[in-house]
């Protein structure tokens, strides 16, 4: 019955559809109300967008994901549309163990150790000779700060500051993108929505909305522009738990910090077509080498 | 981000949902609170949300990193035709900078290129030299090969007469030690003290007689020289 639904409306509605999508992103507020005003909202067309196969055949075209597109423009869940999500990007086989190099790659390659100690050239004191080299019964020594004696030195201490940086190999990086995002779909904690704007800056709504749809603790709305409309960027600055970010910055360590990963219809679009580009591009060999620090 | 967060009370959503709907509250509040409340940041239509440093904003979205020079490097040649490279005329660089990237030189042979008769003159004058050349050091070592008869009986020559010099050097000192000891008529050691003088003795008067030999002999050339001119 869906795939009945995807073939009849593949051709028809897909190019209407991605100009809405598209346009939708960054609509005004004012031309939002006037729209929502204008046209009952039940009276809509339905928003279907179908995977076009033609430029990245998946590996198994049976484990497609469908998700349900979502509004915004109200607390109460209404469900404007289906998208089918590319199995490649979305119904990839979990590698946890690659999911934990990205998180771990993410906390160290930024931190820097602080630690410091002092050599016993630079502990103070111990000039003198502490007692003599014969005759005494001791043992032989030259200075109180010897690294054996109490007070002194330290051998082979840390010295700061010690960065901890290393780079990931790029497709463990691209393979934790796709493990993540399967792994967020399987979990059904990433919910697709057809666009950021928000009636009201007010938190309450968003706190409300949050509520009503059981989006867990924390959220992650990702868009694909960097630029956000004012009402959810003063709605989402009132909520610590709410972060707004452009797909360009989407990552592991985010993904895995929120309990739920909330994506416009444009920032899917974008992430498939970039992940597929990394997972298909014939130059592939180029990026195993070497990681240079003055590489672009 | 974190301009919402300034303001006390609106982050107390209980509290400041009592001070949006009640009147008899506002009054109960402190004025601090109170105008609080009334201020609240104001967005523009839309927020940037990406958390990236201006330039690398730029780089991102395919723009020259920097409107003007934060670092000496922005003014060296390289980074300005990395820059017009990659960003065209956007990046306001004069493109002049970026012909003859390969040096003055490449230039210069490509400005000064000479035509085929040129050349082939230049080439034949290059060939005359290098023979004549050639030719002037093996008439040299022809001319040093007829004298090399000469230079070696003049060697020998030497060689034979140095050799004489030292002989005869010899042969004097054992006749002046031959005759002292004939002096004294008994053997005498020959670091004695008398025969060290009477050597030195010997030795003058042999000085006096090589002088007036060679006073002679040098008399008898001058006579000679004489005759010879006369007779011419």
């Amino acid at each position: 019955m869906l795939n009945n639904i995807l073939k009849t409306s593949r051709q028809v509605l897909y190019p209407v559809a991605r100009t809405f999508s598209r346009s939708g992103n960054h609509g005004n507020v004012v031309t939002e109300a006037a729209a929502t005003v204008g046209a009952p909202p039940a009276t809509r067309s339905p928003l279907i967008l179908p995977q076009d196969y033609t430029d990245c055949l998946p590996v198994s075209r049976n484990t497609a994901r469908q998700a349900w597109i979502e509004n915004t423009d109200a607390v109460a869940e209404r469900k404007v549309g289906l998208i089918e999500l590319h199995p490649d990007v979305f119904a990839a086989q979990p590698r946890v163990d690659i999911i934990q190099e990205n998180v771990e790659w993410q906390s160290k390659y930024r931190y820097v150790s602080m630690a410091h100690t002092k050599t016993r050239a630079e502990v103070r004191g111990g000039g003198r000779k502490p007692w003599p080299q014969k005759g005494g019964g001791r043992a032989r020594h030259g200075s109180l700060r010897s690294p054996m004696l109490k007070g002194g030195g330290v051998v082979h201490g840390p010295r700061s500051p010690t960065t901890h940086f290393y780079m990931l190999p790029f497709y463990k990086r691209v393979l934790g993108l796709t493990s993540t995002l399967s792994v967020k779909l399987a979990q059904d904690d990433l919910h697709i929505i057809d666009n950021v704007d928000i009636p009201t800056g007010d938190a309450e709504f968003l706190k409300d909305l949050i509520a009503e749809r059981n989006w867990g603790p924390s959220v992650l709305i990702v868009d694909e522009d960097h630029m956000f409309p004012a009402n959810i960027c003063q709605a989402s600055d009132d909520l610590g738990y709410v972060n707004l970010m452009p797909t360009f910055g989407l990552n592991v360590y985010s993904m895995l910090k929120h309990d739920t990963l909330v994506l416009t219809v444009a920032a899917v679009k974008h992430l498939e077509q970039r992940l597929l580009y990394q997972l298909n591009r014939n130059d592939a060999a180029s990026k195993g080498g070497k990681f240079k620090l003055d590489q672009v | 981000m974190n301009v919402g967060k300034i303001s006390v009370v609106t982050r107390l959503p209980a509290l400041r949902s009592c001070a949006q709907y009640s009147s008899a509250a506002k009054a109960e509040l402190p004025a601090s609170l109170v105008g609080d409340v009334d201020v609240e940041p104001t967005y523009p239509q839309t927020v940037d949300r990406s958390g990236l440093q201006p330039q690398h904003k730029n780089v991102l979205l395919n723009k020259l990193p920097y409107q003007e020079p934060h670092s000496w490097i922005h003014l060296t040649e390289k980074y300005q035709r990395q820059a017009f490279g990659r960003y065209g005329a956007q990046s306001n660089v004069n493109p002049k900078i970026c012909f003859d990237s390969h040096g003055e030189k490449d230039s210069r042979q490509v400005m000064q290129l000479e035509t085929l008769l040129k050349m082939l003159e230049k080439n034949r004058a290059q060939k005359a030299e290098e023979l004549a050349r050639i030719n002037a050091r093996e008439e040299d070592i022809a001319k040093k090969m007829e004298k090399l008869t000469q230079w070696k009986a003049d060697l020998h020559a030497k060689i034979a007469k140095r050799e004489a010099d030292a002989a005869a050097a010899i042969q004097r000192k054992e006749r002046l030690v031959e005759e002292v000891r004939r002096h004294f008529g008994f053997k005498v050691d020959t670091r004695d003290e008398r025969f060290k003088e009477m050597l030195e003795q010997k030795e003058k008067e042999d000085k006096k007689k090589q002088k007036e030999a060679k006073r002679k002999a040098k008399e008898e050339k001058m006579m000679a020289k004489l005759v010879e001119k006369a007779s011419v």
